[in-house]
């Protein structure tokens, strides 16, 4: 089915390609794992590029300057390694003549594609990639396009304390045993304690671990009132909920990390994933995002993951940025890019650039951020402050 | 503490289980056919994405791990035939082979169901809560299922005339075609039989886990650190490896913690390697 | 009539030719030896019979039927058996198990009969029915490999070095048991490098010297030939 889809997209493009009047090619590549661990990202990378390819080819181009551009994109896979990452990157600048990339999606990757980039003048839209190492520096061309724990942890849990800072006093943290969890959990580690939370215990297991009942043995005896899955993949962290539920275990559930609600539900079932918190980068109940979500299904037959529609807008940024400057030239690019923030998300509210007083420059795109409470298998939305 | 105890020993023998239902299948293949079959967590993958295909049908959770097991087991048959069968004996002809064949499966899943975690529903809910120790009703029903594939597995290779056969021909080939063995037949169900039980061993987890094209890489390293424990090709030592491994690794992530767990198991192996080069229980079916 | 017939079988290994046009022949409900040098390629010959070796050149019948090409594991249902050198028995099967490997291509029935047959033959083997195979004494592990071999109730039976390793009083009961299961009409065919004993069990006998028959003739005879004397018989020459 997606085969056939594919097939469809390069007929399609061949067709496009036989142009009536001579229209100039804008070239976006993307870097992503389309094969691995992180494949559920990576194919919300792809399918953001392909459907903001679709919509500006459907409406016969994008006016830049003087100039009509259709799009093309390619997106390749590095299977959430850095090494391949590097060669994305440099294939993607040397075959591809790109000038504009979205990705890679791992901070390994994103760290290691960067002085190539720089050094190129390639603008670099980087996704996820928590490390601050990525916006250190100063880059001139590298941008990150989503949110990371830095921007939406103090939000959430002054919200939380807000909310429910009676129930919840002693809290146990949970992140995958690697670099991004470390970040993640010395991040988490200072935020509970400057917002009076009682961080109990704090672990950090194998990423490919499946069997939460030792862990989790030894964590339910400190007495939790919260377990913050943090950093670890939706998948393991549906699987930590149900398995903690099956245990008698009691409390609440967040997820402040890297978003992926379907995949807890369906890792968790319906009945243990209901109350669960989760740090959510869209508004799943917009017309904006059910549109975008059913375009989405359309390309690849499942629902979208919200990292689609961040990516999505971080596109429709770049595009604007282009037409503003009426230029393809990534150093007016760059600069035009905070000219046309604030920017209206296609799900509401505003992304602005942010950033200088966290990293040192101003090349953070700081979007909306929500918490999603699972409630009857749907999630019920609030928007943080 | 002796309600821990109680309770982590549970939880190994129960984990343990269902690795060692992936470790028997690798250890009678690479002890038959001198093959180490890489792309053994990739049947344990099929027989996962089975019962969920096959329950999206309309079928019953245990008609669907059956009937999943049966058509992963002729795959596996048909893999033997067409690949396997001319790498027989060397062995690191055969891993290239087998690696080769786990990266085409893990991408076919990917083509035909995408990377998005499947769930397959669970067939028993709730906990059985014996005061000191509890138990999950569905990782009851799945160490039980183990347990009773362990032993039917051991009464086909005692007592029936292919498990006699398959035995023979795992200690000498040659002596056992003299008998009137004929060994391409005892590869193919040897190798059949192997996948059969990994794609069972997938659709017991099934509905403990998700299923998506990778899940078969946890339990393939498991299989191999236990088949390095308890003898290359030794079905003994496949059951004492699995479960060992998994009390050991019960024990120590409920006391410690995940992450030296690890280690600890590793440096196990280790020992075991340099102690007793041909594992717990030797080498041989 | 002669009904093993072997013409010009030649067997080898890659470059090395272990068997150079062998031909021989066995009477139906004879016992024949194959006396020769560690090397001779003896064992190669049984082994090209029984089908575990491609044949390199030549012909071989039984009863009638050409085997040439036949495989390993379709020579038993023609009636072939051998107890290879080293005994090769299954080490982690026991005994019991072993036998039953024997009669892998029997039905329930006959097996039950050759069973009998074997215990009656070995009465050892059926105190040691229920221990594995490795755990046995050379003398027993012996009786075991002929006993298997008898399993499939063989026309003919090919044994490889029964006596080695033995001791002398248990190559007395092998003997013994060679003699009984010949007299039940089975045609044998043995290797050995305790040319006495062959030739006193044998009625007939061909010399192997670097793969090819150097001398043949009636066991009886052979007996006082001065070159086998010399060097088979350890080197008593006669005057
Ligand atoms: N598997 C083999 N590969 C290569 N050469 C072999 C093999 N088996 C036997 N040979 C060689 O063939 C010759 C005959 O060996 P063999 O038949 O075992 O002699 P015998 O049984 O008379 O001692 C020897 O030179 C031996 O080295
Ligand atoms: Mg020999």
């Amino acid at each position: 089915m997606t085969r056939s889809l594919l097939v469809a997209t390069a007929f399609a493009g061949l067709i496009a390609a036989a142009p009536a009047h001579a229209d100039k090619t804008l070239f976006l590549g993307g870097i992503g794992d389309l094969s691995g661990q992180g494949a559920v990202w990576g194919q919300a990378l792809q399918g953001a590029l392909r459907m903001v390819q679709q919509e500006v080819n459907d409406a016969g181009g994008i006016k830049i300057g003087n100039e009509t551009y259709k799009i093309s994109t390619t997106t390749y896979d590095d299977a959430y390694q850095s090494q391949k990452a590097v060669a994305a990157a440099n294939r993607l600048i040397d075959q591809d003549e790109a000038k504009f990339v979205l990705g890679p999606l791992a901070a390994s990757g994103a760290i290691a594609a960067k002085p190539i980039f720089e050094q190129n003048q390639v603008i670099d839209l980087v996704v996820g990639a928590y490390s601050r190492k990525v916006m250190e520096g100063n880059p001139k061309y590298i941008f990150r396009v989503s949110n990371t724990p830095v921007e939406f942890i103090k939000p959430i849990l002054t919200w939380l304390k807000a909310n429910n800072g009676d129930k919840i006093k002693r809290v146990v943290v949970m992140n995958p045993n690697d670099e991004a969890g470390w970040d993640m959990q010395e991040l988490e580690t200072k935020s509970y304690a400057e917002h009076g939370f009682d961080l109990v215990a704090k672990e950090l297991y194998e990423r490919s671990t499946k069997d939460f009942q030792p862990i989790l043995t030894r964590l339910i005896a400190q007495n939790p009132d919260m377990i913050d899955m943090a950093g670890s993949s939706p998948a393991s962290a549906g699987l930590i909920v149900r398995q903690a539920r099956e245990m008698g275990y009691k409390g609440k559930f967040i997820k402040i990390g890297g978003p992926g609600p379907r995949e807890i539900l369906t890792a968790a079932g319906k009945e243990a994933a209901e109350g669960v918190m989760q740090y959510i980068p869209a508004d799943p109940s917009t017309e904006g995002y059910k549109k975008l979500s059913e375009r989405f299904a359309k390309l690849y037959g499942h629902d979208m993951d919200p990292s689609a529609l961040t990516n999505y807008d971080a596109l429709k940024i770049l595009l604007a940025a282009m037409q503003k400057a009426g230029s393809i030239e990534t150093d007016k690019v760059a600069a035009a890019i905070p000219q046309v923030m604030p920017f209206k998300s296609i799900a509401g509210g505003d992304i602005v650039l942010g950033g200088k007083s966290d990293y040192g420059s101003d090349h953070q795109f700081i979007n909306p951020i929500f918490v999603g409470t699972t409630t009857d298998g749907g999630l019920k939305i609030v928007q943080m402050q | 503490m002796g309600q821990l105890l109680a309770q982590i020993l549970v939880n190994g023998l129960i984990s343990g289980s269902t690795y060692v239902l992936v470790a028997l299948g690798f250890t009678m293949i690479s002890g038959i056919m001198r093959v180490l079959n890489f792309a053994h967590g990739e049947f344990y993958m099929m027989g996962a994405y089975g019962v969920y295909v096959l329950t999206q049908y309309g079928l019953g959770y245990f008609p669907a791990l059956l009937i999943g097991a049966i058509i992963v087991g002729a795959f596996g048959v048909v893999m033997e035939r067409l690949i396997f069968r001319w790498v027989i004996g060397r062995e690191v002809n055969g891993l290239i082979v087998a690696l080769g064949l786990s990266v085409v499966l893990k991408a076919l899943a990917l083509i035909i169901f995408g990377p998005v975690e499947l769930a397959v529903t669970r067939p028993v809910h709730g906990t059985l809560d014996l005061g000191s120790v509890s138990i999950p009703y569905d990782r009851l029903l799945v160490g039980g299922c183990a347990f009773g594939i362990m032993l039917l597995f051991y009464f086909f290779l005692t007592f029936t005339r292919v498990g006699l056969a398959m035995r023979a021909v795992a200690q000498d080939e040659k002596i056992a075609a003299i008998q009137g063995v004929r060994p391409s037949f005892i590869h193919a169900a040897a190798f059949g039989l192997g996948c059969l039980l990994a794609g069972l061993a997938g659709g017991l987890m099934a509905p403990i886990y998700t299923v998506n094209p990778t899940i078969g890489e946890l339990p393939m390293g498991k299989a191999f650190v236990i088949v390095i424990l308890g003898g290359l090709g030794s079905i003994p030592g496949a059951v004492v490896g699995g479960l060992l491994l998994g009390i050991a690794e019960s024990f120590f992530s409920t006391l410690i913690d995940g992450t030296v767990s690890a280690m600890l198991v590793f440096a196990l192996v280790v020992l075991v390697i340099i102690v007793r080069p041909q594992g717990l229980m030797g080498r041989s079916l | 009539m002669s009904s093993l017939e072997l013409d010009k079988v030649s067997v080898a290994y890659g470059n090395i030719q272990a068997v150079h046009e062998v031909s021989l022949s066995v009477r139906q409900g004879a016992v024949v030896c194959l006396l020769g040098a560690n090397g001779a390629g003896k064992s190669s010959l049984l082994n090209a019979i029984i089908g575990l070796i491609p044949l390199r050149g030549g012909k071989i019948s039984w009863q009638g039927r050409d085997m040439t090409g036949t495989r390993a594991f379709e020579a038993v249902r023609q009636g072939l058996s051998l107890s290879p050198e080293g005994r090769r028995l299954f080490p982690g099967l026991t005994v019991m198990e072993n036998l039953a490997m024997g009669a892998y291509r029997q039905t329930r029935g006959d097996t039950a009969v050759s069973l009998e047959r074997v215990f009656g033959l070995f009465p050892r083997l059926k105190e040691r029915a229920r221990q594995r195979a490795g755990s046995l004494s050379g003398g027993e592990q012996q009786m075991c490999a002929i006993g298997r071999a008898m399993m499939s109730n063989p026309s003919l039976l090919l044994l490889d070095e029964p006596s080695l390793g033995l001791a002398p009083k248990v190559i007395g009961d092998v003997a013994r048991a060679i003699t009984e299961i010949n007299a039940t009409g089975v045609t044998i065919l043995i290797v050995e490098q305790n040319a006495k004993l062959a030739l006193r069990l044998s009625e007939y006998a061909y010399v192997l010297e670097t793969g090819r028959v150097a001398l043949h003739g009636p066991s009886k005879e052979l007996i006082d030939d001065p070159h086998v004397r010399a060097i088979y018989l350890g080197g008593v020459a006669t005057a």
